[in-house]
């Protein structure tokens, strides 16, 4: 009992560190309507962000911001100057797809390139270990997902009650619709990527601090739970995200403490192909029409 | 200096076959496969294993198969185990999927295939792999280790001829046309009765099995196969050749391979390497390979190559054509 | 004329979300004809057309085509038993030549199959002579003849819209349900589309016409179906059908509530 119980508490970080990422991806597809293969690379970019503001303080929030800023301008500059480009020519979205692609792999090894393929250490204190009801957390563990809660709790915020929030959902909707309303759509669709790159990197930032270390592939492994997480919460919808982040996160970490550790990234699978192939809409929305 | 000259044009021409199969899949049909290497993964393991005897130090190494039978057995073997692969991949990954989500499906489902493989010692030796892998004809032609390799060369080579006539000859066959138009409009050719899942997974399986067949080469080659040589990323340096190259374009594809895979990831391998990060010249393969994908996307989305045209010469046969004047204008 | 109906739909119905878009229609289309499909704007016949040649799943109710019932068939089933349609926008394949074009647009027949093509290569370009032979007589009736080596993406709308025609020929089917075919074709055009419909008819092919502009279909259709909101409302010969109430009503209705 106790082992379930610890991998259900496991299961609730991870799907902390899911779920920043699965949001993160969601607001960037739902504006762009490509999947960004080089998300992953984000993550990484803000563990970078923050290692590199370690050089200057050990303050952990403002190593996380950092991060998180680094990666913000970085997503927002891709938007700019890669991906818009490339929209305005009308390219399909094979070819989109592709050129994220081609992102991925130069931000993954110009880090190797600039900082080694080895792995880097982030100063963190050691942490304690707590048993709150069931569960047992460090309070890193405490700390992680707190910051998913309260991102989460922001993004809600900023979607429903600001202008830039309701401009971002019409965009989502319809971004031949919300330019003919008079929404200025490319600055929306930058700033979305800005908050995405934003979240995303406080993801990898987290994930660096709650295992001290990463290396520039670090962001790459958690692409395709993210992905997974993304797609079961219907992609492109913030709020299935969360949801996905958290059955993925579950399910993932249960499995993995009956099963072997490697089979995660099974299970990932497993639950991503299925939601394809059976609900592609995700698993929280009525059974998809066809499309013609 | 001849020695790495022949290793390299050797490795040219294996990828020159990975790639024309990639070509068939991409190029061709439009399927965006990011885990094409598992394929050549699968024909290299199966042919090792098919001509490997038992391993000689069993507590080093285990895996299955061993039967000690000749190369072209194991390279059949090989490439039909990548088409039933395929068959399995393919027939999952095709189901009305939007053409990045079968690529992202594609990639996870090869995940899935190098953990079963590098988890699992007892199939094809885990992450130590294969080793001793036989060379083809080696102990029943009188050669010396030098000759052999020209011979290797010359075998590869060959491989590479039959490979690409196949693959010009189907190319301009109904079934390749079909392929193509599938790729430009898929609901245009269902509209004109053509069975578009089908065709696309007979492309898939094909490409596969072209895949497997240069795996079992390239293990052959080498002499050696372990998870390290079947990563994802060596999916993409194929993607960079036949980009660059051509897609769509037998001919081109091997271009992109003799420039970017021979030339340029060979000119990396020159430059000296930084002190501390032995990492950096692969890496920068990378991020040139990157780099060449979005600026041909961008500024020459075709390639070097362009793709081959039909070119109906006959005459007309009807005379109704005064008009046929004034349309051309 | 046969006055044998090939295509029958009965009580057809097909809702998007909580959209109604066909509501229990009903009509058939005899063959031999040229049948005209008309309706204001919502009037469901893009779903239609979508229900009736495989690319949407009806709800309930039933499509046959030449007798045999169709409907939850795939599309690409519905096209080899002879029953083509064309799109809004022509869906021509861009990058292949339009001899190319005309040549994948020829009924099948097993010569797609991979192995075949390696094995009895001779039959095969044997059959592909004759099919170019017949693309060719067909593109010389379109006057396209002289384009056949050109990229298709490269030709002009019109010459698009004959490229239609065209390869809806070398299909040979029984019927085709043409979407909207003078969209985005110059008014002087007009005359040749009439031509290549007359075309088709003359080869036996029955034919239904999704249109808005209704001179058109008062001069190629001999009868008419008219649909609103969902339901076929009257069927006939177009100078009745404007004498008919409940059809101008429809029009008329549509035209105030906006």
């Amino acid at each position: 009992m106790t082992v379930f119980m610890h991998s259900v508490g496991f299961g609730l970080v991870t799907a902390s560190v899911i779920a920043l990422s699965a949001v993160a991806l969601s607001l960037q597809f739902s504006v762009s309507n490509i999947p960004n293969f080089a998300h992953g690379e984000f993550l990484t970019l803000g563990a970078y962000g923050a290692f590199m503001a370690q050089l200057v303080t050990h303050n952990l929030f403002i190593d996380a911001l950092a991060g998180g800023a680094v990666t913000a301008v970085i997503a927002w500059a891709i938007n700019r100057g890669v991906i818009e480009p490339f929209m305005k020519r009308g390219a399909r979205i094979t070819v989109l797809f592709v050129v994220t692609i081609a992102l991925s792999l130069m931000i993954q090894n110009g880090l190797i390139i600039f900082f080694g393929g080895t792995t880097q250490n982030l100063v963190v204190p050691s942490y304690s270990v707590n048993d709150v009801g069931p569960f047992r957390f460090t309070v890193m563990d405490e700390v992680i997902i707190a910051v998913a809660v309260a991102v989460m709790l922001a993004v809600h915020v900023v979607l429903r009650y600001t202008k830039f929030g309701k401009a971002q959902r019409a965009v989502a909707d319809s971004r031949e619709l919300a330019g003919v309303t008079g929404i200025d759509t490319p600055r929306v669709v930058a700033l979305t990527w800005l908050m995405a790159g934003g979240i995303a990197g406080l993801a990898g930032v987290v994930i660096a601090f709650q295992g001290g270390t990463f290396d520039p592939t670090t962001g790459y492994t958690y692409l395709l739970v993210t992905f997974a997480a993304a797609v079961a919460g219907g992609i492109g919808r913030p709020y299935g995200a969360m949801l996905g982040a958290v059955i993925l996160g579950l399910v993932t970490e249960v499995g993995g403490a009956y099963l072997a550790s490697s089979y995660k990234v099974v299970i990932a699978v497993g639950v991503l192909i299925l939601v394809l192939l059976v609900r592609p809409s995700g698993l929280f929305s009525a059974p998809d029409r066809q499309s013609i | 200096m001849i020695d790495y000259g022949v290793s390299v044009l050797t490795s040219v021409a294996i990828f020159g076959i990975l790639a024309i199969g990639l070509n068939v899949q991409w190029g061709w049909a439009g399927m965006l496969n990011l885990t094409y290497i598992t394929f050549m993964a699968v024909g290299a393991y199966v042919s090792a294993g098919f001509t490997l005897g038992p391993p000689l130090y069993a507590h080093q190494q285990r895996y299955i198969l061993s039967l000690h039978m000749p190369f072209v057995v194991g390279a059949a073997a090989g490439t039909i185990a990548a088409g039933l692969l395929g068959l399995v991949i393919g027939g999952i990954a095709l189901r009305r999927l939007r053409s990045d989500y079968f690529a992202i499906v594609t990639l996870s489902l090869g995940l899935v295939v190098y953990q079963i493989v590098a988890q699992n010692r007892g199939l094809f030796g885990g992450q130590v792999g294969l080793f001793g892998i036989p060379e083809p004809g080696a102990d029943i032609l009188p050669l010396t280790p030098e000759q052999y390799t020209f011979f290797y060369l010359g075998l590869c080579l060959v491989s590479l001829a039959g490979v690409y006539l196949l693959a010009r000859h189907l190319y301009r066959s109904p079934f390749g046309r079909t392929l193509r138009a599938i790729r430009e409009d898929e609901l245009a050719a269902k509209a004109f009765a053509r069975d578009v899942f089908w065709f696309k997974l007979r492309a898939f399986v094909l490409g596969s099995m072209i895949a497997g067949f240069g795996g079992a080469l390239l293990a052959a080659f080498v002499g050696a196969f372990n998870p390290a040589g079947w990563t994802p990323g060596e999916t993409f340096v194929l993607y960079t050749a036949i980009f660059l190259g051509g897609t769509g374009n037998n001919l081109g594809v091997i271009l992109g391979v003799l420039i970017f895979t021979g030339a340029i990831s060979e000119a990396t391998r020159f430059i000296p390497p930084i002190p501390g990060n032995p990492d950096a010249n692969q890496a920068l393969r990378g991020v040139i390979a990157g780099l060449i994908i979005i600026l041909i996307l961008r500024f020459r989305p075709q390639g070097l190559l362009p793709e081959p045209r039909d070119h109906d010469a006959a005459r007309k046969t009807t005379t109704s054509s005064q008009a046929g004047a004034q349309a051309a204008s | 004329m046969n006055a044998e109906p090939i295509l029958e739909v009965a009580n057809l119905t097909k809702s998007f979300g909580g959209v109604q878009a066909v509501n229990d229609c009903t009509f058939s289309v005899n063959r031999g004809s040229i049948t005209g499909l008309i309706g204001p704007n919502g009037a469901g016949k893009s779903t239609m057309v979508n229900l009736i040649s495989g690319f949407h799943k009806s709800d309930s109710g039933e499509v046959r085509f030449a007798g045999r019932l169709i409907s939850g068939t795939a599309p690409h089933k519905i096209a080899a038993a002879g029953l083509i349609r064309t799109f809004q926008t022509t869906r021509e394949w861009a990058s292949m030549s339009v001899m190319e074009n005309m040549l994948v647009a020829a009924p099948p027949m097993g010569r797609d199959a991979a192995w075949r093509s390696l094995v009895l290569g001779g039959w095969i370009s044997r059959a592909e002579q004759e099919d170019r032979a017949r693309a060719r007589e067909i593109l010389s009736d379109m006057t396209l003849f002289d384009l056949r080596n050109q990229r298709a993406g490269e030709l002009s709308g019109g010459q698009k819209r004959l490229l239609e025609f065209a390869r809806i020929m070398m299909a040979r089917p029984r019927m085709v349900v043409l979407d909207e075919p003078l969209s985005g074709v110059n008014p002087l055009l007009i005359g040749r589309i009439a031509d290549a419909i007359e075309i088709l008819r003359r080869s036996g092919i029955t034919v239904l016409i999704v249109e808005h502009n209704l001179t058109f279909v008062e001069q190629t259709c001999e009868t008419a179906i008219v649909m609103a909101l969902g339901t076929a409302i009257a069927s006939g010969p177009m100078a009745e059908l404007r004498k008919d109430l409940a059809v101008v009503d429809a029009y008329l209705g549509v035209v105030t509530h906006a």
